[in-house]
């Protein structure tokens, strides 16, 4: 890609975190760049699966890195610096989420499971075929993508947060600005509704 | 123990966070409820194909950065200064 850059192109930096924290505050320009050009693939990756579009990804990687220049004098390092700027990252894409409307989102009570009145399932369910299996291939990897986009924003987010981020419920809620047990109980729907719309294409009986 | 509460209560049960006595009532439930065992093979299922869909392939962390983006960060910290 012509316009794009290679990580291993940019050998010349520290290796060590605490002399690239001391030249970052020394306001080394290499240090810099050094620090953009490492971290900037893992928190657009990050910042891309919370928004689906890539200008406001980019936008939101942009404003982190902005935020992250402005407070680096504060970083104590009792977290890894990368661990640092993802949490960054993840909260201005979280700012830039609650700043736009989203459209096409299912309603999560029809995607959950359904029961009689005995208690018991109204449909019952079916075995799936090997996930791990499944996930080699590409069409499914598209499917569960365009699933998880599908989901109601306050579910897509928790589930993002928690099952592929792999925050804690105590770092979501923090993160969200929402408590310990509303973290949990959204997550629980948000699988179930993502489950329902994975269920036709994962049963052991379909193509 | 019916579906609903199997269903309810699934993510303690997968955690293993429920007192001994709850947990037997679960096991007791799956093993006469066909559809429940699927729902959680299910369930599981879903999660671990979110992780390898999002995290695997070709949708790890590219190794490639886009140059305009990291040159607008930089000008941006100048900006700033």
């Amino acid at each position: 890609m012509a316009d794009a850059i290679s990580i291993e192109n940019n050998a010349a930096s520290p290796d060590d975190e605490g002399e690239l924290l001391a030249a970052l505050r020394a306001g080394d320009d290499a240090a810099y760049r050094s620090l953009v050009m490492t971290h900037t693939p893992a928190l657009l990756t990050v910042a891309r699966r919370i928004l689906s579009s890539e200008e406001d990804a980019r936008d939101a990687v942009q404003e982190a890195f902005v935020s992250a220049f402005k407070s680096i004098a504060r970083f104590e390092g009792g977290s890894k610096l990368s661990t640092w700027l993802h949490r960054i990252a993840v909260n201005a894409a979280l700012m830039k989420l609650r700043s736009r409307k989203r459209s096409q989102e299912t309603s999560i009570e029809e995607l959950l499971p359904t029961f009689r009145d005995d208690g018991h399932a109204s449909q019952p369910s079916s075995r799936w075929r090997d996930a791990a299996a499944e996930a080699q291939r590409r069409e499914v990897r598209d499917l569960v993508r365009q699933s998880i986009d599908r989901l109601p924003e306050i579910y897509r987010t928790v589930l993002l947060l928690r099952d592929i981020e792999e925050y804690s419920t105590e770092e979501t809620a923090e993160l969200l600005e929402i408590n310990a047990n509303a973290v949990k109980t959204r997550l629980h729907r948000a699988r179930q509704a993502l489950r329902s719309l994975l269920d036709p294409h994962m049963r052991e009986t379909s193509a | 123990m019916t579906c609903r509460e199997f269903i309810e209560f699934i993510e303690d049960y997968r955690s293993g966070k429920l007192p001994e006595a709850q947990r037997q009532a679960f096991d007791l439930h799956l093993g006469k409820c066909p559809s429940c065992v699927c729902y959680l093979d299910g369930y599981e299922k879903t999660i671990l194909l979110g992780r390898k869909s999002l995290c695997e392939g070709d949708d790890r962390i590219p190794e490639e950065v886009p140059a305009e983006l990291i040159e607008a960060i930089l000008a941006a910290r100048k900006k700033g200064e």
